[in-house]
Parts: C-alpha cells; structure tokens; sequence
C-alpha cells in the first residue's frame, strides 16, 4: 500500500493497493504522525483495489477524531467493489462519501 | 650477522698444521741423524789420534825410547807423590794460590822445570824435563786433534781389592778447559766402582770406561823390556752431553729456519688459495645474493654471467649457476606468461560459463498444466549438468543430465548432447527412438571418450502418465498425495558410450496434484567432512519434508538441507535439481503460528498465484481472508494455532478452505451478525466484517470435524 499525502485548501489521502488489516496499521500511523490544520480532509481511494472492515474501522476513527477539532472528512474515488463494501456495510450513510 | 669462518683461513691453518707436523717429525729423525752423526765423528777422530799414540810408542827405536821416558815419569810420581799420602790426597781446588800448589809439589815442579818454574797453561815446551816434555806433547796432540775434551795418563793398579787410576800427566794442565778449571794432579787417584763399567775391546772399536757421565777411550803403552808389562794408558775423554747440547743447538736453528719457511710458504699458500679458489667463490656469493635481491624486491633479474677462466670445480659451480641463472630468468617469464594466460582463460571460462547457463531455459515455468523449478549450480566455472524442458505436442518433455568430466570439453559435449536431444524429440520421432538417434550421433566421432546420463521425460495430460527413457541416471522420484515413489523403471546405458543400444522406454501415472523430482548425483554423492555421502536416504526424507511447499521452497529446503551437511566442505560436482507439478487448480498454504503477518502474507501469495482470475473476484476473496484470518489471529487462544488455507478452482467458481485447530466457533451464525444502519460508535470487530464476508460470497459454510473448524467459501 502507497501513502501520498498532499496539503493545501484541504489535505489530501491519496491510498493505493489495499486497506485492510495490515495497511489500516501502516495508515494509522502515517496520520498521527501528520499536522493537519486543513479543515477537511479527503480520502482519495481511486487507486484502492478493496477496503475490509479493518479499513472502515480507521475511516471512522478518523471521523470522530478530526470532527473535535471541527475537521471534516470526506471519501472519494470509489470502486465498484469498493462501493459494495461501504453499501453493504451501511458506511456509505456514515461516512461522507462523494 | 651469523659468524662465518673464511674457507682461506681454515686451508691456512691446515696447511700450518700438516707442515708442523711434517717438520717435526723431519726435524726429530734429523735431530737423531745429527745425534749419531757426531758421535761417530768425534769417535772415529779419537781412535785416529789414539792409534797415532799407540803408533808412536810401539815404532821401533823411538816408540822404545818414549816408554822408556814414560817410565821415567811413572817412577818419579809413583816414587814421589804417590807414596807421599800428604800429596797423594791433595787437589787443586784444596790449594788457595798456585804459589801453595807450587810449595807442596816443590820436588815434582823441581823435577819438571829444572831451569824454572812451571807455569800452568802457557809452560813453553822446551822447559819440560824431557821425558815429561815428549808425554805432554804426545797426549795434547791426542786431545786437540780428536776435539775431546781431555786427554791423560794413567796407570791401572789394585790395592787391597780395590781398583784404581793413578794419573800421571794431564793435557788440561796445559790447555786448560775454559768451562771446568779441573784436571787430575799427578800422583792423586781414582777408585772404580761398582757403576762404572769397562768397554772391551770386543763391543767397540777400542778399550774405554764409562765413569761418571763420562765415557773415555785408552791406548795402553806396555813396556818394551823383560814381560812387558801394561806401564800406562793414555786416555782421551769426551762428554756425551756436550754432543747433545751442540745437536740441539742445530736443530734449534733448523727450526727457526723452517718456521720462517713455513710462514712465507703458508702466506704464499693462502695468496694462490685466495687467488684460484675464494675470489671465485666470494663471486659466485654475490651474483647469487644479487638474484636472491632482485627475486625479493620483484624487480626483473639482472643476469651476472660469471665465466670463469678456471677449469676446477668452482667453474663448473659457477658454469651451472650461470645456467641457472638463465633457466630462473626463462621461468619467470614463463610464469609471467602462463598467469596472464590463465586470467585471459578465466574470463573466457565465465563468459562460457554464462553463454551455458543461458543456453539454459528459465529457472520457473508456470502454465495451466504444470509448474516447474529448476536449480543448478556447476562446481567448475563450466559444468556439465544441463536441463531442459519444452512442449511436444501436447506431451511436456523434461530431460535433466550429467556429461562425465568437467570443464570446456563436458560443456561442449553438454551442448551437444542438449541440442541433439531436443531436435530428434520434436522431429516426431517417439521418445525412445529420439533417444537412440541421440545416442547414435553422439557415439559417432566421440574420441574424447565422453558420455552421458540423462533422465528424459514426457508428461501426457490426457492420459495422465509420464513415460520416460533413462539412461543410466538416478532415478528421479513422484509425489503422490504426500507419499513419494521412486520411478525405478529399467535404466539403460549411457548416451554416447556405444552405438547399438536398444532402449527401453517406462511409463508411470502421473495425476493431477501428483510431483515430480529429478536430480543429478552431485545432490546425493555431496561428501561432508566425515566423507559421508548426502544419499538417497536425506532426499526422500527431504522430500516427504517439503509435500506441503511450494516448488521454490521445495529447492530451498534441499539448498539448505546440503549446506548443513556439506558445512565447509567444497562442492566436487555440479549440483542440478528440477522439480515440477501437475496443476490440480487447487493452492495450499499452511501456517503454523498466531501472528498478524499471517494475514498479509496469505493475501500476497494468493493474489500471486491467482493472477489470472478477475480483480472483482480477488478483491473479494482478498477481504474474505482479512476479515477471517483477522478473527482468527485475535479471537483464538490457543498459542500453537496452525491456520491452513485451500484454494482450488471449481465449476461453482473459486473455493476457498479456512481450517484451523482452534475452538468450535461459526463465525455466520445468526446472532453474531451485527447490522451498522445507525452511526454506531462501538462497533464490535469482526461484526460486520462477517457480514461483508456473507455478502461478497457466492457460498458460505462452516463445519467442525476432528478439533478442527472448517469455513468453507465460494467465490
């Protein structure tokens, strides 16, 4: 899994390969260690082949965290299976995703 | 510096020894020559002058006429001294001055010189009383002409048993010894004894005594009248001791003469060695320490030619060093020359050896059929092992070999032997007649004498079957369903050894799952420091070991199963193995312990081997086992946990088996499940990861056999 992080008007998560046990650690850790002052941060996932629960538990980790300091999140570039995974799993009505 | 002993120095001292030697001795047989030499001179000149005494008083008229006077002085000092006991015992060295000397004989020196005095030792002749006059001119004449150092007369008489002397006249009278002022007085005596001894006539030329260290000879005078009596002798002394001192003195000189002699000859000597015999050796050192340097400070060797003018032993020696010299020059060069031939060589032999191994197909060969791997490894730059595999039709052929020997020739008979073999299998001729035109063409022409074993093999799918020709290679072994059989099917000859061999071709199933592992004796004849052989024994263990892995692991497990045993040992032989197996569309991963990489590593090696199928699919399956082996890794107690995996793909579509030890726990059962609809903020793991796993399967099931449980999914 490849981490491009780039800042500006909003920070930009751009993820290929997969996100899922393994790779949520790798991004976990990635992010703690960022300064975001962007008020919105957008997870690019086009180049994100799949996303297991593990992936979603971080996306909603991340939600709460940058919502108390007034931070949004948004999720972008789905996949087809992608998109399945977030229907089937209800994440689609939780997370922001565009 | 080691302390040397010049070689000129030790020829001087021998040659001062041996001629010490050689003198002394000379000087000693000289010396006693000398000896009695002298003594014979000095005797013969005393009985010259004794005869001459004797001559004289028995000649006639005269020699009458001179005993008569004799007599006439025998008288006297018989008659006068002799019977005067106060004169008979007196000596010269009793008396204080000639003048008292004079007083006591007054009567005696009256007799003498009746117109005078007596002087001693310058008396003029002509003032003797004649009769004393003529006996002290016959004895001196004795004494001085015969070089003795006293002559006297005397006459013999025995009083009481005892023997004596009594003297008359004495030459040292008037020719006194300058050494030893002594002389017997007239009338005074000499009693014999029992040491001193009397030389007859018989032993030597004439009479004489040895009395006292003193040896003398005598003439006796006898009387010319009435019965002739003995009336005197004239005795002539000579010391022995005397001739000693003068032979000593000779010989002393000799020496002296000799040593000076001896040191010039030596010096003389030591020149000549120098000039003949250690000049040419001190050269010889120093052209040969000249080579030895530049031999040490590697700088090119200045040749020294020595060429003795010389025809000895040192000109031989110096003759073949200077061909030495040459011959260490050449050789060098020689050396020069063959070290960089050796590298030119070297660099041909990798660039040989890497055209080889190209000549070579790849290590991994993957189709829908079959996978393969292949490991080689020559033990020389250039090997003679070779492998090959390629598509017949639809029959998979594998051919693994062995040329004997090493080195360019194996690999040129290497290559050889690959090209023949491929081209007559694919001519379409059936493999066992390929194998004999093989055999044919390389027999033809073949005067090096090379051979080969090969092992050559075609897999039909259809008809599930591997049939194989082998010649005289090991014998390659199947696995079928974890047991391993060895393909003991007949062996044949070797490639190239003789022309008309008819070979046997074998046939063995070969199915679907089943592998296939085929080797050359490099791997079972490697020799650990104990010189034990790896041998047939560890492969089949090796193999039975290795059922469960991958190709590639399967070589690594042998790679590193040899290397424990060969430890340091150097590898004498190339070492090739291929191993391949018939794709049953089914994978197989095991896991023996509780770890998240676990996870990882089975996703990668799934999405490796399945590459083919579609990305929906994988990414499926790909969430599958992370959601599953995640569950399984965190909710499991047990430590020793071993997880495997199966993937086979079927007519439903791509079936996944997850089965561990673990507890009886079904993950899909009803009241596990858990629905996110709301924003639920604690969301219990594996939750709705169960639920995705449900969804993005075709197929669902889990069982519980034996302590083990199994999720079955369809995909």
């Amino acid at each position: 899994m490849e981490i491009q992080i780039t800042h500006g008007n909003e920070m930009v998560v751009a993820l290929s390969g997969r996100l899922d046990t393994t790779t949520s650690i790798e991004l976990s850790k990635r992010l703690e260690a960022e300064e975001i002052n962007e008020p919105l941060v957008i997870f690019d996932l086009k180049e994100t082949e799949y996303i297991s629960s593990a992936g979603l538990r971080l996306l909603l980790y991340w939600k709460k965290e940058l919502a108390k300091t007034k931070k949004a999140i948004e999720i972008h570039n789905l996949n087809s299976v992608c998109q399945e995974v977030f229907k089937v799993t209800g994440f689609g009505n939780i997370l922001n995703v565009k | 510096m080691k302390f040397r002993f010049p070689i000129i120095l030790k020829i001087a001292l021998l040659g001062l020894l041996v001629s010490a030697i050689a003198s002394s001795v000379a000087l000693t047989i000289s010396g006693i020559n000398q000896n009695n030499r002298s003594k014979t001179t000095l005797i013969n000149n005393i009985d010259m002058s004794l005869y001459s005494v004797d001559y004289s008083y028995t000649n006639g008229e005269d020699g009458a006429n001179l005993v008569a006077q004799l007599k006439e002085v025998k008288d006297y000092v018989q008659n006068t001294i002799y019977n005067n006991p106060e004169l008979h015992d007196a000596k010269l060295e009793d008396f204080a001055s000639f003048e008292e000397y004079e007083k006591t004989f007054q009567s005696f020196s009256q007799w003498i010189f009746p117109d005078g005095k007596m002087i001693i030792g310058s008396q003029p002749y002509f003032s003797f009383k004649a009769a004393y006059r003529e006996l002290t001119h016959i004895i001196s004449e004795a004494h001085l002409s015969s070089g003795a150092h006293a002559a006297y007369v005397a006459y013999r008489e025995e009083v009481n048993g005892e023997k004596r002397l009594v003297f008359i006249n004495d030459t040292r009278i008037t020719n006194p010894d300058p050494k030893n002022e002594f002389y017997h007085l007239p009338g005074s005596h000499y009693v014999f004894t029992e040491k001193d001894e009397y030389i007859d006539k018989n032993d030597e030329d004439y009479f004489g005594y040895k009395i006292n260290g003193y040896l003398t000879r005598l003439v006796p005078i006898y009387d010319t009248e009435g019965d002739k009596e003995e009336v005197a002798c004239v005795f002539v002394e000579y010391d022995l001791k005397t001739i000693s001192d003068t032979n000593l003195r000779i010989v002393l000189n000799e020496l002296t003469i000799l040593s000076i002699v001896m040191v010039v000859t030596v010096g003389l000597y030591m020149l000549i060695a120098h000039m003949t015999i250690t000049r040419n050796l001190n050269k010889l050192t120093k052209a040969t320490v000249s080579i030895s340097n530049d031999l040490k400070e590697k700088k090119p060797i200045e040749p020294i030619v020595l060429q003795f003018k010389s025809h000895d032993e040192i000109a031989t020696l110096a003759d073949s060093f200077d061909v030495m010299e040459l011959e260490i020059v050449n050789y060098i060069n020689i050396i020069k020359q063959e070290a960089k031939e050796n590298e030119r060589r070297e660099a041909e032999l990798e660039v040989a050896s890497s055209i080889q191994l190209n000549a070579l197909p790849d290590k991994d060969y993957r189709d829908d059929n079959l996978n393969l791997a292949a490991f080689i490894k020559p033990a020389k730059t250039v090997g003679g092992d070779f492998y090959d595999y390629f598509y017949n039709k639809d029959e998979f052929i594998v051919i693994i070999a062995d040329v004997s020997g090493k080195g360019i020739p194996a690999a040129m008979f290497m290559m050889k032997a690959k090209t023949l073999l491929k081209a007559k299998i694919l001519s379409g001729l059936p493999l066992v007649d390929a194998v004999s035109e093989v055999n044919k063409e390389l027999t033809a022409n073949n005067e090096s004498l090379l051979f080969v074993t090969a092992f050559i093999a075609a897999i039909n799918f259809n008809k599930n079957e591997i049939h194989y020709v082998n010649a005289g290679h090991e014998k390659p072994y199947l696995i079928h369903q974890n047991k391993v059989i060895k393909l003991d099917g007949a062996s044949n000859f070797v490639l190239g050894g003789e022309e008309d061999i008819v070979f046997i071709e074998e046939k063995a199933k070969f199915e679907k799952g089943d592998a296939f592992f085929t080797f050359t004796d490099g791997l079972n004849e490697s020799i650990n420091k104990n010189e034990e052989e790896f041998g047939y024994d560890r492969v089949i263990e090796t193999l039975s070991e290795s059922s469960g892995l991958s190709l590639n692991e399967r070589l690594d497990l042998f790679n590193n199963k040899l290397k424990e045993f060969v430890g340091n040992e150097e590898q004498f032989d190339d070492i090739t193995m291929i191993t391949l197996s018939r794709n049953d569309g089914s994978y197989h991963l095991r896991y023996e312990q509780k770890d998240y990489a676990v996870i990882d590593d089975a996703i990668n090696k799934f999405e490796e081997h399945f590459a083919d199928v579609d990305d929906e699919t994988r990414a499926h399956v790909g969430i599958a086992l992370d959601e599953l082996l995640n569950n399984l890794v965190s909710y499991e107690k047990r430590e020793d946990l071993i997880i495997e995996l199966d993937f086979k793909k079927e007519k439903e579509g791509l079936k996944v088996v997850i089965s561990c030890n673990g507890d009886d726990y079904d993950p899909f059962a009803k009241h596990k499940e858990k629905y996110l609809e709301h924003d639920d903020e604690d969301i219990a793991p594996g939750g709705f990861g169960v639920k995705l796993v449900k969804t993005l399967s075709k197929k669902y099931e889990y069982h519980y056999q034996d302590n083990h449980s199994y999720i079955t999914l369809y995909f």
